[in-house]
């Protein structure tokens, strides 16, 4: 079952975890302004008509993570929220 | 007065003849000036401000197909934006997505995306941590995935022009960038392909990784045709492993190509 305040919430998470990545290295704006497209999906209270687009989008923005490289105390995170949101499509 | 005509006769056909030469030479020059006008750059240049033509021969000069190019913004409804994209392009090949090249982009598949990845996460009980799972998100970019202790000395690497010591490597060198972008199915808005990075395993020690089958990707968001295919083998070195020491070890080399 969709939870999608809980997904707001991660969601919004990731966002504000990105903003402090961008203040040390600049160069992370390029993530951050990926991961903003689906913003207003994201905070949605409807996710199921989206469901498979947000997937698909979660599964890109976790490969293109990789590209960079972020604060050791933030990695981790950052890792599990896209993860934990990629999960949250696939079960709702 | 038989003479007299075909006298005329024959001037009338040498002057024909040569009139002939002219106007298809002056039709080879109308192609000529079609092909190379740059009259549309010129319109850019009024409606998107001063620079844009320089710029735009500059990236035709660094090898982006002009009539791609010209094809792109005559179709576009949003010219700025499309400027904007192709100013913040990480390489010529994101460039190439945008203008739509796509024979320009070596790897790539011309048919209809479908995801093909693993639908959940992977875990290995002998490994007996969960920090050395495979991610359901990880997952997806894999076909098939199997957990593998690669020995001391072995070497792995990674093209990239980011992070060095990120997660996804191959265990053989890419012989080309179409195996990168096609073939590790890697997004050339990801990534500029600029560097080579290599890790070797140290002595006496292990890596734990997931080695597989790369799965397939959209090209670019939005776009089901084309696709990258995947197909070659890649690894996935678990976070918790890419410690300090691990980035230690991570060389830059020069690239394979």
């Amino acid at each position: 079952m969709v939870n999608a305040e809980k997904i707001k919430k991660d969601y919004l998470q990731l966002l504000q975890l990105i903003e402090k990545e961008v203040l040390i290295d600049p160069s992370v704006r390029r993530y951050l302004n990926y991961l903003t497209k689906y913003k207003d999906k994201f905070i949605g209270q409807d996710h199921i008509p989206y469901q498979l687009e947000l997937k698909e989008f979660l599964r890109g923005a976790n490969r293109f993570s990789d590209e960079f490289t972020f604060s050791d105390q933030n990695t981790r995170l950052i890792q599990t929220l896209l993860n934990r949101l990629y999960e949250a499509m696939g079960n709702s | 007065m038989i003479r007299f005509r075909q006298k005329m006769m024959v001037i009338l056909l040498i002057l024909t003849s040569q009139l002939a030469v002219n106007c298809s030479s002056d039709d080879d020059l109308i192609n000529d000036g079609i092909e190379n006008s740059t009259v549309w750059m010129d319109d850019l240049e009024s409606s998107l401000g001063k620079g844009t033509k320089a710029k735009l021969m500059e990236w035709i000069g660094a090898g982006l197909d002009k009539t791609k190019l010209k094809e792109a913004f005559s179709t576009t409804s949003d010219k700025a934006d499309l400027m904007e994209d192709l100013e913040n392009s990480v390489s010529i090949y994101h460039q190439r997505v945008y203008v739509k090249d796509w024979d320009n982009i070596p790897g790539i598949e011309k048919s209809d995306y479908a995801p093909n990845g693993l639908i959940a996460g992977e875990s290995n009980p002998e490994w007996s941590s969960p920090d050395l799972d495979l991610p359901a998100v990880e997952a997806a970019n894999f076909v098939d995935a199997t957990p593998v202790s690669l020995p001391e000395g072995s070497k792995i690497y990674r093209i990239t022009g980011g992070n060095p010591a990120g997660g996804y490597w191959t265990i053989e060198k890419p012989g080309s960038i179409g195996d990168v972008i096609g073939g590790t199915a890697v997004q050339p808005a990801w990534n500029n392909f600029s560097k080579f990075y290599e890790y070797q395993v140290p002595k006496a020690q292990t890596l734990n990784v997931w080695q597989g089958t790369t799965a397939r990707q959209p090209i670019a968001e939005g776009i089901v045709n084309p696709h990258l295919p995947g197909g070659e083998q890649q690894i996935f070195v678990p976070l918790v492993l890419r410690d300090d020491a691990f980035k230690k070890l991570v060389t830059e080399i020069p690239l394979p190509w």
